[in-house]
């Protein structure tokens, strides 16, 4: 790594993100409860995996 | 090393490779240090898919020798950008689409187990009107547990700009002229206004993270670094947060002086149409490969180029809101030729960076086949007290064909110019004027535009 990711900026995003990573967590979970019964399970994890949702990043 | 193979000077920093120039073309030196990266990026799928999507630009693997043999692991050729452009020469927009993708690459990146190893704004670049990296050499094997080493990168180089120019004043993007690793967060944390802090996103992304830069700098910081794991989820929450942020600024390009230009003109409709109408035959006639539009505004006359096959138009202004219209104008109709860019002609951009090699100046970049000027000479003349023949020796060495308006000192524009300041131009005339341009260029053409006191010049240097 040729960057110095500098001490505080390390620790910084790792609090934020230790917080952040939770919403993800529930939000997969719950993308998973969502799809039960209504999604062929393979496809499901095909969209969760290589999906990037437009509307996330798009200006 | 061959005598016409020269090593390029803003890829020095990262030693995992370098680009050289060879015959006219741009090649990439992949380092045998990066071999192990270059191979899983190549045979992971994320180097098709990133290409496939538009986020990467595409190379071929070249046989041409080394430009350092010892170091060399392989030779690439991406494919040419037409014109490098900065991050201080963009709109707003711009900016942020550039922000998105480079979050949207490190997404892709991260589902294919890999990681952006640095987010610098010099990697992207406008190729056929959208932003994509350019630099092969970007990403690494992701290691569950590590952080994100460019998340600092990333905020100086994009957050922090987008920030300052959304909330402060959208002028502040021309700090990233001065510092060339991006806006220290102390220093946009200081000139963010209050009323930032209450914003979820600016607070921890850059209050807090310039206070934790002071805080814990090295080496207590160092020996916790150590400890800190981060989980994958993390890392995604963190990408998500940053796009959700940069997503929600904003800027609206209706205070600035020239994005009305063309309604308080005092060009009728007609006329206006007639001036579209010379000038649009004029660049037919020429079809050029390259457009510089000087002044453009929000782009109406560089667009008469548009379906010139193969031509790149770069359409200049000094007010970021007919740029940042230029672009979004540019977009919505996708337009894919056309490069809006915040240049002021008067203080164009220089030579930055280690040795005033890193970064070009703009007028280094900048020659073309033709060089648009349309009502643009009285800001130069005398606005500006720019002297004729200094014009049109500069002018000379943009361009090769010069279509170019002259507005006498009868018209409205120039009369509100000297309303207010002594004519101290007495060579400003029609005759003063071609004198000065056939110093240096023949004169072509001239065409007078009905209805008006002006008159549109073709001048060549043959």
């Amino acid at each position: 790594m040729y960057l110095d990711p500098g001490s505080g900026s390390v620790l910084l995003q790792t609090i934020l993100a230790g917080l952040l990573g939770i919403g993800v967590i529930v939000r997969i979970i719950w993308k998973k409860i969502t799809s039960l019964g209504t999604k062929n399970p393979i496809d499901s994890a095909e969209t969760e995996d290589d999906n990037i949702s437009p509307d996330e990043f798009d200006n | 090393m061959n005598s016409t193979t020269e090593k390029l000077a803003p890829s020095f920093r990262d030693p995992s490779g370098f680009l050289f120039q060879r015959n006219d073309q741009i090649f990439r030196q992949v380092n045998s240090c990066y071999k192990d990266d270059y191979d899983l990026l190549m045979s992971c799928g994320l180097y098709e898919k990133l290409v496939q999507k538009q986020m990467l630009l595409p190379h071929q693997e070249s046989d041409v020798p080394a430009c350092v043999p010892d170091l060399a692991y392989k030779i690439i050729l991406p494919q040419k950008v037409n014109f490098i452009s900065y991050p201080y020469e963009w709109s707003f927009s711009q900016l942020k689409d550039a922000a998105l993708q480079t979050l949207r690459i490190q997404k892709t990146a991260l589902q294919s187990g890999m990681i952006l190893k640095d987010a610098s704004a010099y990697n992207i670049q406008f190729h056929h009107g959208s932003p994509i990296l350019i630099d092969t050499l970007s990403f690494t094997r992701y290691i569950e547990g590590q952080p994100w080493v460019a998340y600092r990168q990333f905020c100086q180089h994009f957050l922090a700009p987008l920030a300052l120019m959304s909330l402060a004043d959208i002028r502040l993007n021309k700090l990233l002229q001065i510092y060339i690793d991006g806006i220290p967060l102390d220093l946009a944390s200081k000139l963010l206004p209050r009323s930032s802090w209450t914003k979820g996103g600016i607070l921890t992304h850059i209050h807090m993270h310039a206070y934790a830069q002071k805080r814990y700098s090295a080496p207590t910081g160092a020996s916790a670094k150590k400890n800190i794991r981060m989980r994958k989820e993390a890392m995604m929450g963190l990408i998500e947060s940053l796009a959700r942020i940069v997503k929600k600024l904003t800027w609206k390009a209706s205070d600035t002086d020239w994005v009305n230009y063309y309604q308080e003109t005092n060009y009728s409709k007609e006329a206006f149409e007639q001036k579209k109408q010379i000038v649009y035959r004029l660049i037919q006639d020429l079809a050029p490969q390259s457009i510089l539009d000087l002044g453009a505004n929000t782009g109406e006359f560089s667009r008469l180029g548009k379906d010139i096959e193969d031509c790149q138009i770069i359409s200049t202004d000094i007010d970021p809101g007919a740029v940042e219209l230029n672009y979004l104008e540019s977009k919505k109709a996708k337009i894919k030729n056309i490069l809006p860019l915040l240049i002021d002609l008067a203080n164009p951009s220089p030579a930055i960076g280690w040795s005033n090699t890193e970064r070009q100046s703009f007028f280094r970049r900048a020659p073309v086949d033709l060089l648009l000027a349309l009502a643009l000479i009285h800001h130069l003349a005398i606005s500006n007290n720019v002297p004729l023949r200094d014009i049109a020796h500069t002018f000379a060495s943009l361009g090769k064909n010069l279509i170019i308006e002259f507005v006498p000192k009868e018209d409205s524009q120039v009369k509100k110019l000297l309303a207010s300041r002594q004519d101290i131009f007495k060579d400003y005339s029609i005759e003063g004027f071609v004198q000065a341009f056939t110093h240096d260029f023949t004169l072509q053409k001239q065409i007078p535009i009905p209805g008006t006191c002006r008159t549109i010049y073709w001048f060549s240097k043959e």
